[in-house]
């Protein structure tokens, strides 16, 4: 009896080594990698979706919050990633900065396409601005580009159209799609009256706008001395505005909506992006869908999705709201106020001590106060409440990759007249960008960049260590070494194993690896950060034999 | 309460943002230059090595014509990953454990949650904000006649309209006329007008009218006598001599005209002079079950009321003129210019006032009043969190004592309610008293915060019987949901060392005045 006892923990042992690999994990396709995915078939126009700010709160707040809780998902990674856990380019979404040099010229320029309105005066002002609580008009420059002209509030003159500008470059470099906005200033004898001038009332009946009634509306934005006025001018957005896309799930009449939006890594990875430039205000209205013709194929359409609105960017509400918790706590925050109840306001909340600089242009944006990890949105937005430490990291990444100069250029497009501010900006950018980007390169292998080159007769695996090679990390440079094991396609271990010193530049190759006998050669390798006596979460670097070279290449990651 | 279900809905969800705009304004527009991905250089098949590098300074040139990849042969969204064997989530394998659990909980949440869901869609589709200001206000919002509905706890439903006038000859002028009906109120019509910066930021008048037929005020006798069952007390009490208190209620209809002139003297001290000529009638009411003042109370000892035969010439209610001058030193103000206007954290209230009251024809009311109102608010850190402590007396002279009869007893000065936490309002009369509260507020959140209370006070025959005995205490806390701009209401909870709890929907100020004849 006591033999059979033992010949049956054997097997079991046995058998859940066999079916158990040493290296758990997905298994990629020995294939290029995919840096474009194809969401451009042809569809035919579809509704327009409406969205009922109201109804957003109430499920945010209370009914889907709640229900969402009690569904119990799994936690998902992000599903439209290419297999190096990157997004590949789509209507979503371009690969910018870092996959390419963008020059200052081009960051400084967005997504501007020619002259810009400010050099096509006199503008013909159509009409009035529907909706939102503030001035503005739909003028025509002298080429016929029609702009939507914003106001900052007169109180705080520069603050809003300057965040805009700022988000709105930063974005489009990132990868996002994004409108042309532009600063530009005029004086009233640069706006004309279009004959057939309308205001759109509320419920869209028109009435004409008037040359008194223009006066008296630009009476109520600022007027420097000489005269000259400063606005935000947007352009309209090519194609057939059909709505905001959701915050969650896919929209129906959209055949190539594949991915929930909420587990879009372009959408998820935003949190990171928005911490840093503190841009809380949040809604399905920040965006908006375009029903747009395919360049290479006409009367061909398909959506092309933008993010709008970045004039509550950089803080402006903490300023011009006095929303002193902005970034920090979301508009009914359950959790702090729950917090602060039970301690009977003795627990100092974390913006207690925030306040924004007494410098023009500038909102309620800071470093000491600014915690990546603990950052939020004024409502509920789910692409970020469902976002993990790979969506932030992958944010962060692309953060990063902004240079100090690149920064300035694009805080110089928002032509805030006073330097001190200018300068305040830039630092400010800077500093929480490494917040940023050091709080989420902690909580993954901060690893990227991987190749596979011929190392002899064998290879070696090369890859970056992000928080050295963006100078992170100081105290513990001295102390950091890489360990690597490898693994084939089953995940047992192959003999292969290697250790490797930090190098100067951050960049670092660990050679002598063999590939595995099977499945193409597909071997995993499997490298360890480690700083000190902190041994980090390992990464996966998949590699296969590709048919048309017969050498190993990398063909996906994974981040444990 | 005062405030409609769309109020709460606009303070809730009041952001502001212009995006709507293009969606709104361009639908019939193709302009002509593309957006964001003209420019596309091919992707590397992985990310640089290299360090980012800003190229120098150049000027901007043309793009180059926009090249278009090859997107057809990309594969479809959902298929960039290239995963041949996915990851197994060892964790998710009990989650169906909750998930069963949930299932009804949340498709009932869900189902009940449907019209609340339908009304915000509604609002938003319809957009009933802007129709409603359209049909109740004019284009500049300074106009307006629009029905009113709110609920008092204790009282009930009232319905009726308000017309208002912010700016009536371009000096925000202003004039409120309301109407309303149940509740409190079985009627109230109302006439409010300010002079508004007619007369520079100095000084300003107010002119107020009403007509009130309430039916349900309550009165528990006079003095600081425990409440007892009416079934444990010896009915009629005569409240000359007699402190038992017996819960009652009875119905007045008031007419009231009331003119003020405020004067800013210096700084923050405000001088207010005010009059008010009061007509009041009083009847039982037998809607009560066990209530009826007259049942309860010799309704004969009450100066004024309507059945009373002792005191000539005013068996039919009384008739009387207040004078009053109020001085005030008012510092009390916010902090922070991140808290809210609605939450004092600072400064102090220095108030001292004096009243006369003459009988109108045969109306025998023949005193006056005084009274001080201290109160000091002490930031405690930055504007958040708020100690305020305030003491308050009020006492009436120039008679001989409760049996003079010269006070009707709505005149006496009263504790209860809003005044003495913690009790029924109106629940203590006589001719004078005195209160301490200390008020403990902590901010919430940008609309709410959260309040804990303790009040300690009782009335008295008159001020020099004055000691340190039998107080009455009444302690509590709530929320006080506000806007950045004004006081909303309070949800609060209160209780008594004699036993009393009281929730209710506070639609007062921690430390807010009790109205004293013809004024607030």
């Amino acid at each position: 009896m006591k033999t059979l006892a033992v010949l049956g923990v054997l097997v079991v042992a046995a058998s859940c080594g066999a079916v158990r690999p040493v290296v758990d994990g997905p298994r990629f396709a020995n294939q290029p990698i995919v840096w474009r995915v194809n969401d451009r078939i042809d569809v035919p126009k579809p509704a327009m979706r409406l969205y009922a700010r109201t109804l957003y709160h109430i499920d945010g707040f209370v009914v889907r919050r709640l229900t969402r809780l009690m569904d119990v998902p799994d936690p998902v990674r992000a599903t439209n990633v290419n297999a190096l856990d990157e997004a590949p380019d789509s209507t979503w979404f371009t690969n910018r900065i870092g996959a390419r040099e963008l020059t200052i010229a081009e960051v400084r320029r967005g997504p501007n396409q020619g002259q810009g309105p400010e050099a096509l005066k006199p503008w013909t002002i159509t009409g009035s601005k529907v909706g939102g609580l503030s001035i503005g008009f739909i003028m025509k420059d002298g080429e016929g580009g029609k702009h939507l002209l914003k106001f900052d509030h007169k109180e705080h003159a520069f603050l809003e159209t300057a965040a805009d500008v700022i988000g709105q470059r930063i974005l489009w470099a990132c990868g996002y799609n994004v409108p042309e906005d532009t600063i530009v200033e005029f004086q009233r004898s640069d706006l004309k009256l279009a004959p057939d001038a309308v205001n759109k009332g509320t419920f869209g009946k028109p009435t004409p706008l008037t040359e008194i009634e223009l006066s008296k509306r630009l009476g109520k934005v600022n007027i420097a001395a000489d005269g000259t006025s400063r606005g935000l001018a947007s352009k309209f957005l090519e194609g057939v505005p059909v709505g905001p896309f959701a915050r969650e799930g896919v929209r129906p009449d959209d055949p190539n909506d594949r991915v929930p939006h909420e587990r879009r890594r372009e959408l998820r990875g935003q949190v990171a992006i928005f911490a840093w430039l503190n841009h809380s205000d949040i809604q399905e209205d920040q965006s908006l869908d375009m029903w747009v013709e395919d360049p290479a194929r006409p009367k061909r359409h398909f959506l092309r999705h933008y993010i709008l609105d970045f004039g509550k960017a950089i803080g402006v509400s903490g300023r011009q709201n006095k929303w002193q918790y902005i970034g920090h706590a979301e508009l009914i925050d359950f959790d702090y106020m729950f917090r602060s109840l039970l301690s009977l306001g003795l627990w100092k909340r974390p913006w207690e001590d925030a306040a924004a600089p007494n410098l023009p242009g500038v909102g309620l944006f800071d470093v000491a106060s600014y915690n990546p990890g603990a950052w939020r949105t004024n409502s509920q937005y789910w692409p970020f409440k469902d976002a993990d430490r790979f969506d932030a990291f992958w944010g962060a990444k692309l953060m990063m990759r902004f240079t100090r100069e690149q920064l300035a250029a694009i805080v110089d497009e928002a032509r805030l007249p006073d330097p001190a501010s200018r300068a305040y900006l830039v630092d400010t950018l800077v500093a929480r960008q490494r917040k940023t980007a050091l709080y989420w390169f902690m909580r993954v292998n901060p690893l990227d960049g991987f190749t596979v080159e011929r190392d002899g007769d064998r290879y070696r695996v090369c890859f970056d260590d992000l928080t050295i090679k963006y100078d992170l990390e100081e105290a513990g440079r001295h102390l950091t070494r890489y360990s690597a094991e490898a693994a084939d396609y089953d995940g047992k271990p192959l003999s292969w194993k290697a250790t490797a010193p930090l190098t100067a530049t951050g960049r670092t190759c660990m050679g002598g690896l063999s590939a595995a006998s099977t499945h193409d050669g597909y071997t995993i390798v499997r490298i360890t950060t480690l700083r000190g006596a902190l041994r980090g979460v390992p990464t996966q670097v998949h590699l296969a034999i590709a048919p048309e070279t017969g050498a190993l290449r990398v063909i996906g990651l994974h981040r444990e | 309460m005062r405030l409609g279900p769309w109020l709460i809905g606009l303070l809730l969800l009041g952001f502001a943002t212009d995006a709507r705009a293009q969606v709104d304004a361009g639908v019939d527009d193709a302009p002509d230059a593309g957006v964001g991905d003209a420019v596309d250089a091919g992707i590397p098949e992985t990310t640089s090595a290299d360090a980012p590098v800003a190229p120098e300074a150049a000027e901007p040139s043309p793009s180059p014509p926009p090249v278009e990849p090859d997107w057809e042969s990309a594969p479809r969204p959902d298929m960039a990953q290239g995963i041949v064997r996915p990851m197994r989530d060892v964790d998710a394998s009990l989650r169906w454990v909750p998930r069963v659990l949930l299932f009804v909980p949340r498709w009932t949440l869900f189902v009940i949650a449907q019209p609340v869901r339908l009304a915000g869609w509604a609002f938003e589709r319809y957009q009933l904000r802007d129709r409603v200001k359209q049909v109740f206000f004019n284009v500049d919002g300074t106009f307006g006649v629009f029905p009113v509905a709110f609920f008092e706890t204790g009282f009930g439903l009232n319905v009726g309209a308000r017309l208002v006038h912010k700016d009536l000859f371009g000096e925000r002028e202003s004039v409120k006329l309301r109407a309303g009906f149940g509740g409190r109120f079985q009627q109230i019509y109302g006439l409010n007008a300010t002079s508004g910066d007619r007369f520079g930021k100095r000084f300003a008048l107010q002119l107020e009218a009403r007509y009130e037929r309430r039916e349900r005020d309550q009165f528990f006798g006079i003095g600081n006598g425990d409440e007892v069952a009416p079934e444990n007390a010896r009915l009629p009490i005569d409240p000359i001599t007699d402190d038992t208190a017996v819960a009652s209620r009875f119905r007045q209809r008031i007419m009231r005209v009331m003119v003020a002139a405020d004067a800013r003297l210096f700084g923050d001290v405000t001088l207010t002079v005010s009059s008010a000529l009061m007509m009041r009638r009083f009847e039982p009411t037998s809607s009560f079950e066990g209530e009826n003042i007259a049942d309860n109370y010799m309704t004969d000892r009450l100066v004024g009321f309507a059945n009373s035969d002792t005191f000539l010439g005013f068996s039919n209610g009384v008739q009387n003129l207040y004078l009053e001058a109020d001085l005030r030193y008012d510092t009390r103000r916010r902090a922070s210019d991140y808290q809210s206007h609605a939450v004092n954290a600072t400064g102090w209230l220095l108030s001292g006032y004096f009243g006369r009251m003459y009988g109108v024809g045969n109306d025998p009311s023949d005193y006056y009043r005084y009274g001080a109102d201290l109160q000091r608010y002490i930031n405690l850190y930055h504007g958040s969190r708020v100690l305020a402590l305030r003491v308050l007396v009020e006492a009436t002279g120039g008679t001989n004592g409760r049996i003079d009869q010269e006070i009707p007893f709505v005149d006496l000065p009263r504790l209860g309610g809003a005044v003495l936490r913690g009790y029924r309002a109106d629940r203590f009369a006589d001719r004078s008293f005195t209160l301490a509260s200390v008020e403990y507020l902590w901010d919430l959140g940008q609309l709410f915060s959260a309040y804990m209370f303790t009040d300690t006070g009782r009335v008295w025959r008159s001020l020099s019987d004055f000691e340190l005995k039998d107080f009455r205490l009444g302690f509590g806390g709530g929320i006080q949901f506000h806007s950045s701009e004004s006081f909303v209401f309070r949800i609060q909870v209160a209780g008594s060392k004699d036993g009393d709890v009281l929730f209710s929907l506070a639609l007062d100020p921690g430390f807010s005045r009790r109205g004293r004849a013809g004024r607030y």
